[in-house]
């Protein structure tokens, strides 16, 4: 592994960290100015008091001074903290983000578990009926808003079964029941649900992509030189052809990874589910800036640190990159 | 087999050079064109995504034949199921009548579609194309600060963007919104393009005539930039109706009581244990017009991109 070029790739990232930062904190600081949710417009507190609470976030410093502690801030990997409770984010994130990862990590895991044999079943049996149907499914779910199918999702396992037989088939809201829950039983129960709608989106696309791999491969010629040189069709397609066809996906799952923390926001927040995403969506209805804009860099450096990881990867298992 | 080859070959020539230039030299529209036209499957989707136009310009029309404008309520009548009378597709929580309402969510969505997609190439292409043809310095600078957008989850983005416009939401807002995503991607689409067209032989003649660089650009390079722009957008409808749908559910899109197809859902998500419909209706509606619009765009690809020919 050559240093240079680890050392470049670190080097290229960082104008893109600051310039996220930039954009987040110009976005913020024009919708937000020096407006400081919840104590602003409290008539009961005096003109000094809210001057008061407005130099404690530094925000009766010039615009540049801000920007400055900010970027200073993130350097230290310290998100800044919330204008509601006053809490350092890496505390709510600390908090969240082993939940949205259980989500995340299960629907990728789920959606890649069945989007390789759907794939490779559509592909051996190309242009029959089961081939068909997977299509029209995956066509479908391209289609299908998540937050749509999350609702129709919690209509059909937990709104109708409670109406008719008194009980939800399963949790449809949270991570964990409120009362004497959050043992693994009662943590799988709840993921169930937002973890398979989630997981639905990505399996529409792998499981297309699992297809036209495993086309591509059962019409190479050591396919065929396998099954003239006597090798049962089982032996061929499940040893041979699977193996390589799924090498492919593997890329495009890895290109998913900075969805472990972004993908799941709406099924979040349909679902309840305590992460990274529904924290966002409700602080930024309730003008928390500070959150909005740490959550968000937060996130774009976890893609920049994703996309170079990648980068390093590929660079060390594959031998025909060079630099 | 090669007897008779050369025999046909024999009889062609004989036939005349009529035979060989019988097919009229066809433009690359023109070609293209023809064969989205011969897509059977494309031109249904094409009909329901024209007739989901048509849906959405009959709303007022239709407000005014059935005696029920979007925001007027109807107290005696809420949660008037499907068919009811007066009310073809029943009616929401203050009686307003569900089909005006969807109708209207029809103007917002594929408004909405059409603006994003419009900012989105203006922007992107400007962009791309100029990065593309200038290189250096401005190129890195404009490349740098596409990867910087890109870096940040579109949700994330999306979220962001829509506070700035949280109090004064329109249609405008919302595609640009959308579309603070969306030129990244074209502008890169753009750029490689420019980089492959820029050394080419027909850049350096009409250079050597004089041509300035902002001719060059508009009249030159964006002409031939042009199909794959056109494949990416018509590809990408789809998607802007669904990250549209979700703004509104989410509360960062359209706000009550102008209605939208997102903005329905996430109301009605509070009544779907008497009143099933209002969350049924609109979703159907988000389907299957992205489904229209997805498969539209294959057509459009499969008949367009000049990659694939």
């Amino acid at each position: 592994m050559p240093w240079a070029y680890l050392l470049r790739r670190v080097l290229v990232s960082i104008p893109v960290v600051i310039g996220v930062s930039a954009i987040t904190f110009t976005l913020m600081h024009t919708t937000g100015g020096d407006y400081v949710p919840g104590v602003s417009d409290d008539p009961r507190l005096s003109h000094a008091a809210v001057e008061a609470i407005r130099h404690e976030y530094g925000l009766d410093q010039p615009w540049w001074v801000q920007y400055g502690v900010w970027l200073w801030n993130l350097l230290h990997l310290d998100f800044g903290r919330s204008m509601i409770d006053g809490i350092p984010l890496g505390v709510h994130i600390a908090d969240r983000l082993p939940n949205t990862l259980e989500l995340t990590l299960t629907a990728i895991v789920l959606a890649v578990v069945f989007a390789i044999p759907i794939g490779a079943l559509s592909a051996i049996r190309r242009g029959t009926a089961i081939d068909h149907v997977f299509t029209v499914v995956s066509v479908g779910g391209y289609a299908v808003p998540e937050f749509w199918l999350g609702l129709l999702v919690i209509l059909l396992f937990g709104v109708e079964p409670a109406l008719h037989w008194g009980a939800p088939i399963l949790p449809t809201s949270g991570a964990a029941s409120a009362f004497g829950g959050g043992d693994v039983l009662d943590r799988f129960s709840h993921l169930i649900l937002p973890a398979s709608v989630l997981a639905f989106g990505y399996l529409s696309i792998w499981s297309r992509f699992s297809r036209s791999s495993m086309l591509e491969v059962l019409s190479q010629d050591y396919v065929r030189t396998a099954r003239a040189k006597g090798m049962g069709e089982r032996r061929v397609v499940y040893v041979h052809a699977l193996r390589n066809a799924v090498m492919p996906l593997v890329t495009l799952v890895g290109l998913e990874l900075p969805g472990l923390v972004s993908g799941g926001v709406i099924v979040e927040v349909v679902f309840g589910w305590p992460g990274i995403g529904r924290f966002l969506y409700e602080r930024a209805l309730a003008y928390d800036y500070t959150t909005v804009m740490g959550l968000t860099t937060f996130a774009a450096v976890l893609v920049v640190a994703g996309n170079l990881l990648a980068d390093v990867v590929y660079a060390l298992l594959d031998p025909r990159i060079r630099y | 087999m090669i007897g008779q080859g050369a025999v046909a070959e024999a009889a062609r020539l004989q036939a005349g050079v009529e035979d060989v230039t019988a097919r009229p030299a066809q433009s690359y529209w023109r070609a293209s064109w023809q064969r989205l036209v011969e897509n059977r499957v494309g031109m249904a989707a094409g009909a329901v995504v024209l007739l989901m136009v048509v849906i959405a310009l009959a709303a007022p029309l239709v407000a005014v034949l059935v005696h029920h404008q979007y925001y007027e309520q109807d107290l005696d009548n809420n949660f008037a199921p499907p068919f009811a009378p007066n009310h073809l597709l029943g009616t929401d929580e203050l009686g307003r009548d569900t089909l005006v309402r969807l109708m209207y969510g029809a103007q917002v969505s594929l408004g909405v579609a059409l603006l994003t997609v419009l900012l989105s190439l203006t922007v992107g292409s400007t962009v791309g194309v100029m990065a593309g043809y200038y290189g250096g310095l401005i190129e890195d600078l404009l490349m740098r600060l596409v990867d910087v957008v890109l870096a940040i989850p579109r949700i994330f983005l999306f979220i962001l963007v829509g506070i700035l416009f949280f109090h004064q939401t329109s249609l405008l807002s919302l595609s640009i919104v959308i579309a603070s995503v969306g030129w990244g991607a074209t502008a890169r689409l753009c750029r490689g393009e420019t980089l492959s067209l820029r050394s080419r032989d027909f850049m350096l003649a009409t250079r050597s005539l004089g041509a300035s660089d902002v001719r060059l650009m508009v009249r030159h390079l964006l002409p031939n930039v042009l199909p794959v722009l056109i494949v990416a957008a018509s590809l990408g409808v789809g998607g802007i109706i669904l990250a549209e749908a979700a703004l509104d559910y989410l509360g960062f899109g359209i706000h009550p009581p102008t209605p939208s197809w997102g903005n329905m859902l996430s109301n009605a998500q509070t009544y779907y244990v008497h009143s099933v419909w209002l969350v049924i209706l609109p979703g159907v509606c988000i389907f299957i017009t992205v489904l229209a619009a997805n498969v539209l765009g294959n057509a459009v690809r499969d008949a367009f991109d000049p990659r694939l020919r």
